[in-house]
């Protein structure tokens, strides 16, 4: 899930819950300002306050969310410097910091990397910590493992009232289920995680468990359903989503979109397969932001089979030829094209 | 009775009214038994049907304007728009009260205005209304303004129904533009030359009929064309979608606008007071102690000289501190109250739409070609942004400036009670060594004379703080924020890549609030007008024919009346023109026809019109005549409701309302020997013989209208009325026109018009005396003339 939980909340009990990243965005800066006036006569140590800690954490995860990694770790500096590492809010920085690692090393398929780090989250934030335990695993493809660990965790959250927490999990269940191909299985939990999100206004949430969808309905053969519920949540992912969100929403966008073409005549078909490629080339670009070779190559493999369809050879090569050189560096036994979002 | 059928003619009279001022343009509600007339006094004028009962009146005024060139109807009927050529101005008006619900601009006085539904039905488009409700659940409900006229939230009412509707304005010079929903200008259509006559954008969105006439030294030139509009037509669902979205946004907008406004207003020049008589002091005193020095004094010593003595208590006195006092307290918070309540809480909903106009930008495949930048919806962002950083800043420079002058009044409150001897209330004679270094930290940071000051502002002070931000000037403010020693902005300005990062709203520390919102105006303005200027570039003229020349005198207001018409049948998608051309000093009725799709072709585009004869079915007397056409609209899809003036025709009785059936027009049997033969690049009128014409003969639905120098019609085909304004334009007279079509029924329709008298009867109140002859009721004793009349008639027919 990645950065599924990207908006989840800093501090246990108190969840900073923005409507949108813009609007967290805006939020964390006007406070930032706020003491701008009176800093003058006040001690030095005025700004020192947990809120100033958590509207630098949370600017330093919207930076990384949007590939601007140089400013965040920038941020997380000076941060450091702030609030030294045995100080009351220094915690606050930490946890957010291995965040953003361990996104970065779950984004570049470095799984034994994220693995690492999880001890490290799961000292500062024992649910966040499982939760993420839990997501390697499932990336590591040790399904039974991060199975019985997610039922745990959504167990655990639905007592501590953990609504986000609860919704994450259940996407992440739900994903599970997708990547071993029982869609069925997937829908009840993608709906009762949509029926959660939506109760309880979380639509960036709620954007993420549509796309899960209609990926559901795309393995389920019905492209068209998928594409007209991707209508309804493409936008907010654009909008406001993580940058690798984006990038998914758009390859789903464009995987829906062959596989809809397949039932069009030939005139309409290059069309759409055209279509498809240029969302294929937005997706490409989301994934360049964050260093997603993995996605990348995906993409590049999807766009040469595109391309080969077209009959337009030398692109073609092209992207055959980029995607030789990811696949060089990270090898995969079949392309798993159809498996996981 | 039954020798003189014409006694029931078609048509019942339903009212009739002598109006004290000229009209200038009538349009029926599409929905409703309500017809809006403009006069030349600048009113606009909502009548019902029965007895043309007035409903309401909208009154010329200096604000929205005088001279109405044109109205058009919402095709819901809930809304009227209207123009205005002296101010420009075009305004949506309530159908329950004669108020502006929302007024715009344009750049050219608009001459023809027509307001089209969309027919398309899409399930896509009942999911953006979802979504739209998903922003009313996510956002707080802005607060009403203290004084407004028009609220935002009134503005996404006026929005109404998810379908789109467009408004479609054209003015002289070329100039055409259309407004989803009526409010949101979504294309500015460019390359049509001359002032236009009449417009009609097809319901299925795929072509735009225009005529234009362009005239030179008193003759004019009408032609047509037809503008493709694919675009709209294979965007619709985006288009719907950026339409409501900018509406949104321009109405939160207007909303941050208005609250400034109040804003401005509740910030009072009194409280300049300090500044001015601290600068007046610095001018006529003749000490070299500094004013800071002198209250210092003061604040330390209990003393002050002679003339800061003079100042305090004869210049500002005891009294007057007090109402200074008072005055920065209320007006602060109220400002404060403003910018909490009204402006952070707007301008946040604006960025909340922003941010998703951005999300539907970054979906490239469905709004590029619409004009929707990404990266100009992210400046905007960041502008927005940038504003509620300042207003932000406001707030704060307000928080502090209360805090500040509180305890600065009360010290000098007490210092100047103690000059006067006064008694000084103990509770207020308390002051704590921190209240004397707050009171010394103020004077020390506010009474600095600032000579560079004195030569931008003419004062050497600036103690009040918070005008500045609300002065609309391109000037820095005065006293810019001390952003020195606060971490974030220290942070931030040794940042090498935070610096630059995207996602930061730049700060302009030394901008006024003014400045900002002006600045982030213009953004938001810029993006919302792309999407127009693409839009409208991309309706090509597809076709264009000359039509005729003309070189009727008329003044303007009069024109508006006038031929050509348009209208599009949403059926068979077909665009219809009805025009006249002059031949032998008759005017004869022409109709063109074009299939709304460019690419379509559609058989019998052209043909001419004559009305051959007039006869009563039962007593077989032919009316033969020469008529000239004078007016004529459609009343429906297969109806078009005509003015023909019989041109041998006593005065009085040479008026003839008719409707004339498509059907009989386009008579498939003999359709192909009515084919254009002519060529439609040259003008058509030079080109009348290749015209093919259609003769035709009526039995039934056509009316004599008596002592009525009736000249234009407008007809309803919804409600089944018409109503006929006679040639001084201040005449009507209204016709039901979908009595009994049968002859044979003529006793009991009759019979029914007998029993129906009575509403009538009351109404004749109200009418002229010179009109009641020709009511149906009196319309007996008129009879024999008609009958003389087709006597004499005849005999000329058969020589």
């Amino acid at each position: 899930m990645g950065g599924g939980s990207s908006l989840g909340p800093l501090i246990d009990g108190a969840p900073v819950c923005p409507l949108t990243s813009t609007m967290a965005l805006q939020q964390a800066q006007m406070l930032l300002s706020m003491n701008s006036l009176e800093s003058v006569n006040a001690g030095v140590q005025q700004n020192n306050t947990e809120s100033f800690a958590v509207a630098l954490c949370h600017l330093a995860e919207l930076h990384a969310e949007q590939g601007c990694f140089a400013a965040a770790s920038e941020v997380l500096k000076h941060l450091k410097e702030r609030f030294p590492p045995n100080s009351q809010h220094a915690q606050l920085w930490m946890l957010c910091d291995q965040k953003i690692q361990f996104d970065r090393a779950m984004h570049d398929g470095k799984y034994h990397l994220a693995d690492s780090l999880v001890t490290g989250i799961t000292a500062l934030h024992s649910t966040e910590g499982v939760y993420r335990k839990a997501v390697v695993l499932q990336a590591q493809n040790q399904m039974t493992e991060a199975h019985k660990l997610l039922q745990k965790l959504l167990i655990h959250c639905q007592k501590m009232r953990n609504t986000e927490m609860v919704i994450s999990v259940l996407l992440s269940v739900a994903e599970l289920y997708l990547r071993s191909s029982s869609p069925t299985i997937a829908l009840p939990v993608l709906l009762q995680a949509l029926a959660l999100s939506k109760e309880y206004r979380l639509q960036y949430l709620a954007s993420e468990t549509v796309l899960n969808l209609a990926f559901a309905q795309l393995i389920l053969g019905i492209p068209e359903q998928a594409l007209s519920l991707l209508h309804m949540a493409i936008e907010p992912i654009l909008a406001d989503g993580a940058v690798l969100d984006k990038g998914r929403a758009m390859f789903l966008l464009a995987k829906c979109q062959v596989a809809s073409a397949a039932s069009c005549d030939p005139p309409n078909k290059t069309e759409a397969l055209e279509a498809a490629i240029e969302n294929l080339n937005e997706a490409k670009n989301y994934f360049a932001k964050v260093d997603c070779k993995e996605r990348i190559r995906d993409v590049v493999y999807f766009q040469a089979r595109l391309y080969h369809t077209l009959g337009k050879t030398q692109e073609r090569n092209r992207c055959a030829m980029l995607f030789r050189q990811l696949h060089q560096e990270l090898p995969a036994h079949g392309v798993p094209l159809i498996d996981h979002l | 009775m039954l020798r003189f059928p014409t006694c029931f003619p078609s048509f019942r009279v339903v009212g009739e009214k002598q109006l004290p001022q000229e009209v200038v343009f009538l349009v029926w509600s599409p929905k409703r038994d309500l017809i809006a007339l403009a006069n030349t006094a600048g009113e606009v004028l909502l009548h019902r049907l029965a007895s043309f009962h007035r409903v309401w009146s909208f009154p010329p005024n200096e604000n929205t304007g005088k001279e109405v060139t044109c109205l058009a109807w919402r095709p819901d009927g809930k809304l009227l728009a209207f123009a205005l050529a002296d101010t420009k101005k075009i305004v949506l008006c309530d159908v329950e009260k004669p108020e502006s619900l929302h007024s715009f601009s344009v750049e050219a006085p608009v001459s023809c205005m027509h307001w089209m539904e969309v027919t398309a039905e899409s399930s896509v488009l009942t999911s953006f209304y979802n979504a739209e409700d998903e922003s009313n659940l996510l956002l707080p409900k802005l607060p009403t303004l203290p004084k407004n006229e028009e609220n935002s939230d009134e503005i996404i009412k006026l929005l109404g129904d998810v379908r789109l509707n467009i408004l479609v304005l054209g003015g002289s010079s070329g100039f055409i533009e259309l407004y989803a929903y009526g409010m949101f200008k979504i294309a500015r259509v460019t390359g049509i030359v001359g002032t236009c006559l009449a417009l009609c954008l097809s319901s299925d969105l795929k072509s735009l009929s225009v005529v234009t006439e362009v005239s030179a030294t008193g003759v004019s030139e009408v032609s047509y064309f037809q503008l493709e509009t694919n675009l709209l037509y294979s965007f619709l669902p985006e288009v719907t979608r950026m339409a409501r979205k900018f509406t949104h946004i321009s109405a939160l907008l207007q909303y941050v606008n208005l609250s400034l406004t109040c804003m401005c207003e509740a910030w009072e020049e009194i409280l300049m007071q300090m500044d001015s008589r601290l600068t007046k002091f610095v001018q006529e005193k003749n000490t070299t102690t500094s004013v800071q020095d002198e209250f210092m004094h003061l604040l330390l010593w209990g003393k002050a000289s002679a003339e800061l003595q003079t100042l305090l208590m004869n210049q500002l006195t005891v009294k007057g501190l007090k109402k200074l006092g008072q005055s920065i307290e209320s007006s602060y918070s109220s400002i404060q109250k403003l910018v909490i309540s009204h402006l952070q809480s707007g301008s946040e909903s604006l960025l909340y739409h922003l941010s998703e106009l951005k999300g539907m930008a970054s979906w490239k495949q469905k709004y590029e070609p619409l004009g929707l930048d990404a990266a100009g919806i992210e400046d905007a962002i960041t502008a927005v942004g940038s504003f509620i950083l300042k207003a932000n800043e406001l707030l704060q420079v307000i928080d502090s400036s209360m805090k500040n002058f509180k305890a600065f009044f009360r010290w000098l409150y007490v210092a100047m009670l103690r000059m006067t001897e006064d008694h000084v209330i103990p509770e207020l004679n308390k002051m704590t060594q921190k209240d004397i270094t707050f009171v010394a930290e103020f004077l020390t940071e506010h009474f600095n004379e600032a000579p560079d000051l004195y030569n931008r502002k003419g004062k050497y002070f600036n103690v009040e703080k918070v005008g500045q931000y609300l002065k609309d000037e391109d000037d820095d403010l005065v006293s810019p924020p001390n952003t020195e020693g606060n971490q974030w902005y220290d942070f931030l300005q040794n940042s090498s890549h935070l610096k630059e990062s995207p996602l930061l709203f730049p700060y302009y520390p030394r901008k006024s609030l003014h400045f900002v919102k002006r600045r982030m105006e213009n953004i938001i303005d810029q993006c919302l007008q792309k999407p127009a200027d693409v839009i409208g570039k991309s309706m090509n003229q597809a076709i264009c024919i000359p039509l005729y020349k003309d070189t009727r005198s008329e003044d303007s207001t009069r024109r508006l009346f006038k031929f050509p018409f348009l209208w599009n049948n949403k059926t068979s998608n077909l665009h219809y023109l009805l025009f006249t051309i002059l031949e032998d000093s008759i005017y004869k009725m022409c109709i063109l026809r074009r299939h709304t799709d460019i690419s379509q072709s559609v058989s019998n585009g052209l043909i001419a019109v004559k009305f051959g004869s007039f006869t009563y079915a039962t007593t077989e007397k032919v009316r033969r005549s020469t008529y000239s056409c004078l007016d004529a609209q459609f009343y429906d899809d297969e109806t078009v409701t005509v003015v023909l003036k019989d041109t041998v025709g006593r005065e009085g009785r040479d008026r003839l309302l008719v409707q004339l059936p498509l059907s009989s027009v386009y008579n498939c049997e003999d359709s192909s020997e009515y084919q254009f033969t002519g060529n439609y690049s040259t003008r058509l009128d030079e080109q009348c013989g290749a015209i093919p014409t259609r003769t035709l003969h009526f039995e039934k639905h056509w009316r004599l209208l008596e002592s009525m120098k009736a000249q234009y019609v407008a007809g309803n085909g919804f409600r089944k009325v018409s109503c006929v304004l006679s040639s001084n334009l201040r005449h009507v007279r209204v016709f039901e026109m979908d009595i009994d079509d049968e002859w044979e029924l003529d006793e009991s329709s009759d019979d029914d018009e007998e029993g129906s008298n009575k509403p009538i009867k009351i109404k004749d109140e109200v009418l002229s005396e010179s009109d009641t002859e020709s009511q149906v009721a009196g319309a007996a004793a008129s009879t024999p003339d008609i009958v003389i009349k087709v006597e004499k008639l005849d005999p000329e027919l058969d020589s």
